[in-house]
């Protein structure tokens, strides 16, 4: 009886629980959409960086693992012995996209006139396509698929090199790097295009080209490692396990590292992230929890002798606190109901708007608004909507809680 | 002789700010089971703080309530909250019936607040309202009943829970007189065919002049007793 008079109590003063309602709903929407935005943030950052080069997984010799972090490596020399073999078996495992082999390296680039070291990237492009790795052209063409393909070495070019070189698709450009045994090799590459990585500072230094040119100028059959794309981000530890149990072992053991381990940022990112929506939260909260606790309190003394009525004919004290509990529960449970409505319709709208935000600090193109909203948003967000408005209703419990039946009767 | 109410050395004082106010003073008085009793007093006489403390919803600051032979003055809060929901009922001057429910709803309440199966429930509720003359309204929620029928409703909850006593504060008061003059007849006749207790609260002439027996009050003090014999 006491959920069916709560639920009456609520149409008393209808505008205000309109208004009760209203907050409700709208906070529920605010917390949908920051968690959508929040996921999709996560998310687009996770795939942006796992088919940015990172992949999945990297197969990497045991005795490289203190260079984990890519930066490290690119001045040494690649070490990964009889990898086309790894590589072949990992590819015939399952959840396993494809994998290919990865060389950094550095050096210097010149065009004649100008000259910039550069940070050398090299990959099978067959292989990276398949991984799902697409090269953000500028200008020109990709690197071409087949080993040898064109007759000549050919690089692509981060925009930012690109322009302080003076170069541009169709010059040929003199590449030097190191090789393992110390001494300086060159050779003539053909810029096949210009592409970004979306970071303006990596632009400005970053060449890449193929395993089989950069071997010609390293002079080593070795690679750096071996970088694999799943079919789902998902299956990452899962495939990792099989890779521990089917590489770590033997003669030249073999170390598995994981994208999060190569992008320590993206953990920093979804902490800081993370900060923020807990402080908006926070704020939505307590802007819902003090707004229907305010209007909780109003209702109560407005009803002061009727609970001093219902005291008097024996309803306990605790039963007039479930009482108000309950009005809470079912503004939550509207409200609730009213923002999933409203807030699936406004995600879908968004997201079908494709509206586009400015880039982020020290990228380059501009970022789609997107909101990825699961039905547990929904459901965990009804909990908290929930415990809020319980937690609203402390204050007009504890009132109530006070209140003399005497004086209650004689309350005008 | 049973008795339903025995006070003893009676006395309540209220603070309205720094003036203490001496509510009730040395009330010594006796009620018997099925006994049709009137508190009679102008206003301020303290018949209201009577009628609080035989029910159980005040404390006294000096003296014995014996409620059907228990000490509700030494009993718990929640000692009080269970006599009052089983063996009390109320009616109040301004008829204080929950406005969402309907009369069949605020009659229904109370037995559900002791825990009445359903069925049962159903069953006391009609009889209540029936004996209240309220057979055909009982759907209707308090804001489209009169005046008379909201306090014949506040009486059917009052009286379905088969108390030991109703108590009743100035019953009458928000009624006109003709419509005072039937409710006071109904109470009269429950009161003879159910034999539950009635303590009235009142300055209504109309009520004193037909009560069996009337206590007078004035500056907290009973001053006068009147007793008639029935018929």
């Amino acid at each position: 009886m006491l959920p069916l008079i709560a639920l009456r109590n609520l149409s008393r003063n209808q505008r205000r629980t309109l208004l009760s309602l209203l907050v409700v709903c709208v906070g529920f929407i605010g917390l949908l959409l920051t968690a959508g935005f929040v996921r999709a943030s996560f998310v687009g950052l996770r795939e942006a960086v796992i088919q940015g080069g990172l992949g999945h997984l990297e197969v990497v010799p045991a005795a490289d693992l203190g260079a984990a972090n890519s930066a490290d490596r690119t001045g040494r020399p690649p070490g990964f012995a009889g990898w086309r073999e790894i590589r072949d078996t990992i590819e015939h495992q399952p959840h396993v996209r494809a994998a290919g082999a990865t060389i950094q390296f550095a050096g210097v680039a010149t065009n004649g006139g100008s000259s910039a070291s550069f940070v050398g990237l090299a990959v099978e492009p067959d292989r990276e396509r398949r991984m799902g790795m697409a090269v953000r052209l500028r200008e020109g063409a990709s690197l071409p698929e087949a080993e040898g393909a064109g007759g000549e070495d050919q690089v692509l070019l981060g925009v930012g090199l690109a322009r302080a070189l003076g170069a541009a698709p169709g010059d040929t450009i003199a590449v030097m790097a190191a090789t393992p045994d110390g001494s300086l090799n060159a050779v003539d590459m053909v810029v096949a295009g210009l592409f970004t990585t979306g970071f303006q500072e990596l632009d400005g230094r970053i060449l890449k080209t193929s395993v089989a040119d950069a071997q010609r100028l390293l002079g080593t059959e070795r690679v750096t490692s071996v970088i694999v794309g799943l079919t789902e981000t998902s299956t990452t530890p899962q495939v990792e396990t099989a890779l521990r149990q089917l590489l770590t072992t033997g003669p030249a053991p073999l170390s598995i590292v994981t994208w999060e381990t190569r992008a320590p940022f993206y953990g920093q990112v979804r902490a800081l992230y993370g900060s923020i929506f807990a402080f908006l939260g926070t704020i939505v909260a307590l802007l819902v929890a003090l707004s229907i606790s305010n209007t909780m309190l109003m209702s109560v003394l407005e009803r002061v002798r009727e609970f001093g009525t219902l005291l008097a004919i024996g309803t306990s004290r605790a039963q007039l606190a479930q009482m108000l509990i309950f009005e809470a529960l079912w503004l939550a449970a509207i409200g609730a109901l009213a923002g999933s409505a409203l807030g699936f319709g406004l995600v879908t709208l968004i997201n079908a708007l494709h509206i586009e935000m400015p880039p982020p600090p020290a990228a380059v193109d501009p970022i789609l608004l997107e909101l990825l909203v699961q039905p547990s948003d929904f459901l965990w967000i009804f909990g908290a909507m929930t415990i809020i408005l319980a937690a609203a209703a402390i204050p007009p419990m504890l009132r109530v809680f006070r209140l003399q039946i005497v004086d209650a009767l004689g309350h005008v | 002789m049973q008795l339903a109410f025995e006070v003893r050395g009676l006395a309540k004082t209220y603070r309205q700010g720094t003036v203490v106010v001496q509510a009730l003073s040395g009330i010594d008085l006796a009620v018997r089971s099925g006994e049709f009793m009137v508190v009679a007093g102008s206003s301020g006489s303290g018949k209201s703080t009577l009628l609080h403390l035989l029910g159980g919803l005040d404390r006294p600051d000096a003296g014995n309530i014996l409620f059907a032979g228990v000490d509700l003055a030494a009993r718990t809060e929640a000692e009080r909250t269970r006599i009052r929901r089983h063996q009390l009922g109320f009616v109040f001057q301004s008829f204080n019936l929950v406005p969402v429910l309907s009369a069949y709803e605020n009659v229904e309440y109370g037995l559900w607040l002791g825990g009445m199966a359903k069925p049962e429930r159903r069953r006391r509720v009609e009889e209540a309202l029936d004996a209240v003359g309220l057979a055909d309204r009982m759907h209707h929620r308090p804001d489209h009943l009169s005046g008379g029928e909201r306090q014949r409703v506040a009486l059917a909850r009052a009286l379905v829970n088969a108390p030991i006593a109703v108590l009743a504060d100035e019953p009458t008061a928000s009624l006109d007189t003709h419509t005072a003059a039937g409710m006071v007849q109904l109470l009269i006749e429950l009161n003879a065919t159910r034999g539950t207790t009635f303590v009235f609260a009142t300055h209504d002439p109309t009520i004193i002049a037909r009560a069996p027996r009337v206590v007078h009050l004035s500056d907290g003090r009973i001053v006068d007793e009147m007793r008639r014999s029935a018929g």
